[in-house]
């Protein structure tokens, strides 16, 4: 009697002979057709198409569809298209031979205003009768604009902070104009209740377009623990030459604080080094081989305390004591780590909690990369502080009070 | 008199331009105008996946080239086109097929990665690759990671039939 577990676990065999095999592959030149046009003047574009050096004869078929933006602000070939009325493309078919060119030939007859979005897709026909085929495709963005669209607007649709798992800042928008604009890009800053700022943050341009009517959502990981209470969300969105599009700002409420990042775990093997990293990849842990005699799972996450030195803290648990072989803590600082060593990164370093006070640790700063190092067997919390210059403070100050009580108890014995 | 000579000198002038120029064997290229370029080939084999229950990964089989000269960079994308008849509800599934898909799909869909995470296949397009600014002369290459949980529950099938999916790559300028 065998169960149907085992049954199934016998090898299942897809025989994905020819999967992906000899694939389809396309060469399309005028892959993007941008500009102005005129009212009532014919447009043309030209749309070249040939199988990729090495490919055999392939059939492809050529439409017209809708285009907007993903909420990624990746193209999609859904929702509006402003230009499948006045568009049209010859042939709709073709049958690629190696070595001779296709040519599709895109014409407009452009109405009397507005910008114009379609996409053109060139996709190959699937082949062979494989159990895992693949087809590839080029999608042209056709973004044409008549001289009265010029409106490059947009407004916020709200602004919200996330706060299950890692700490977001989210921003949906919507392009409100008539015109398709490159380099969208948007800010986020947080202040708590007494209007000091907690966190600034910034999306870089986009390398898209934003196509009119597309609603878009722009994320923005927090990278700072934020407290309990209110706090201000303010955030602006910019077009490509910088100008302010819309701002917004939004009040929330925290009833507990939140940790700059979820916790991550590994487990540890005696015989073998392990790397564990934040999810924003920002705190790596590198333990060697050894580290531990027998196998354990290792956790980086947030630090349960408010009170942190810097902008930066996180707990490293899991390990009962300390590690038999001290493990490499790599972490990038953050602008507001930096804000408060006073712009200079050689005074920031890595320190542990210990007794309520945090102890710095022999830290190198890479500046260039941004990153501290320090080496420690030491789980717990930890975090960014600003060492005075790379000088353990506390074991100075440490040894100082030590020196003076030492001198006092002699006194007092004389 | 000197008119003349004058006339004929000129005209001397140009047959011993135009001989020159047809001995040289010159010859004017004109290019029409080019414009935006994208090349995206998909290529390699997945022979003989054995798949078990559990999880199944092939991250060493397909590779994926894009040759762009676009400065603005470029985007690929992957979705189940829904190919041959696949019912809407199977997208990004593989499908048991025959001689025409047969309905009963995989549990799990069909996760398909390049050098971001992997997304899960679906009937709507999802970008595995982004890239700001032209390709590499020779393109850019990238290992095509393709993952396939199989379920205890996933039916087993009888002798031709197989399971089937067809995934669209999708490239696109910027």
């Amino acid at each position: 009697m065998v169960s149907r577990r085992s049954i199934a676990a016998l090898l299942i065999f897809f025989l994905l002979c020819s999967a992906a095999h000899s694939a389809a592959a396309l060469r399309v030149t005028g892959a993007k057709w941008e500009g102005a046009v005129s009212p009532g003047v014919p447009a043309t574009h030209t749309i070249v198409v040939e199988p990729s050096p090495g490919e055999g004869e392939m059939d492809a078929v050529v439409e017209v569809l809708g285009f907007s933006n993903a909420p990624d602000l990746s193209y999609v070939a859904t929702g509006p298209c402003s230009a499948c009325s006045s568009l049209s493309v010859t042939p709709t078919s073709l049958h690629l031979v190696p070595g001779e060119r296709a040519t599709v030939r895109a014409t407009l007859d452009p109405p009397p205003s507005g910008g114009l979005y379609a996409l053109i897709s060139i996709r190959t026909l699937p082949a062979g009768e494989g159990a895992m085929g693949v087809v590839t495709g080029v999608q042209v963005p056709v973004m044409l604009t008549s001289p009265g669209a010029a409106r490059e607007t947009a407004r916020i649709d709200s602004v919200d902070l996330l706060t299950d798992g890692a700490p977001a800042v989210e921003i949906w928008l919507t392009h409100t104009g008539d015109r398709h604009f490159y380099g969208l890009s948007g800010a986020v800053e947080i202040r708590d209740a007494g209007g000091s700022v907690i966190w600034r943050g910034k999306v870089d341009p986009a390398a898209h377009a934003l196509v009119p009517g597309s609603s878009v959502r722009l994320a923005l990981p927090v990278e700072a623990a934020l407290p309990s209470g209110t706090c201000m969300v303010a955030a602006r969105i910019s077009g490509g030459d910088g100008t302010l599009l819309d701002e917004r700002s939004v009040e929330v409420t925290l009833d507990e604080g939140v940790a700059a990042f979820s916790e991550v775990s590994c487990d540890l093997n005696p015989s073998a080094p392990a790397v564990l990293s934040s999810p924003d990849g920002r705190i790596t842990l590198r333990i060697p081989a050894g580290a531990v005699f027998s196998s354990a799972r290792l956790s980086l996450g947030p630090c349960p305390v408010d009170d942190i030195p810097a902008a930066t803290a996180f707990a490293i648990s899991g390990i009962p004591g300390r590690l038999n072989a001290p493990m490499t803590i790599e972490v990038a600082y953050s602008p507001e780590d930096l804000a408060s060593a006073g712009g200079d990164p050689g005074r920031l370093c890595l320190a542990y909690l210990e007794d309520g006070a945090w102890v710095p640790v022999a830290t190198a700063c890479d500046p260039a990369r941004g990153v501290l190092t320090a080496s420690s067997d030491r789980p717990g919390c930890w975090a960014v502080a600003v060492g005075g210059g790379g000088l353990p403070l506390v074991p100075v100050l440490g040894g100082i009070a030590l020196l003076g009580g030492g001198y006092a108890l002699l006194r007092r014995r004389r | 008199m000197k008119k003349w000579f004058f006339f004929a000198l000129i005209a001397v002038f140009f047959l011993i331009q135009a001989s020159a120029a047809a001995s040289s064997g010159s010859a004017e290229i004109e290019t029409d105008t080019f414009g935006a370029s994208v090349d995206l080939t998909v290529t390699g084999s997945i022979a003989d996946w054995s798949l078990t229950v559990g999880e199944n990964e092939d991250t060493e089989s397909i590779t994926m080239t894009v040759l762009s000269n676009n400065a603005g960079g470029y985007d690929v994308k992957v979705y189940d086109a829904l190919d041959g008849g696949k019912p809407a509800e199977t997208a990004g599934h593989l499908t048991r097929y025959g001689d025409s898909y047969l309905g009963t799909y995989l549990a799990d869909p069909l996760q398909v990665r390049s050098s971001g995470a992997y997304v899960s296949l679906s009937g709507v397009q999802q970008t595995i690759e982004s890239k700001v600014g032209i390709s590499a002369d020779a393109g850019d290459t990238y290992a095509i990671g393709i993952k396939q949980r199989l379920a205890p529950s996933d039916t087993i099938l009888p002798a031709g039939q197989s399971y089937r999916i067809v995934v669209t790559f999708v490239a696109s300028a910027l």
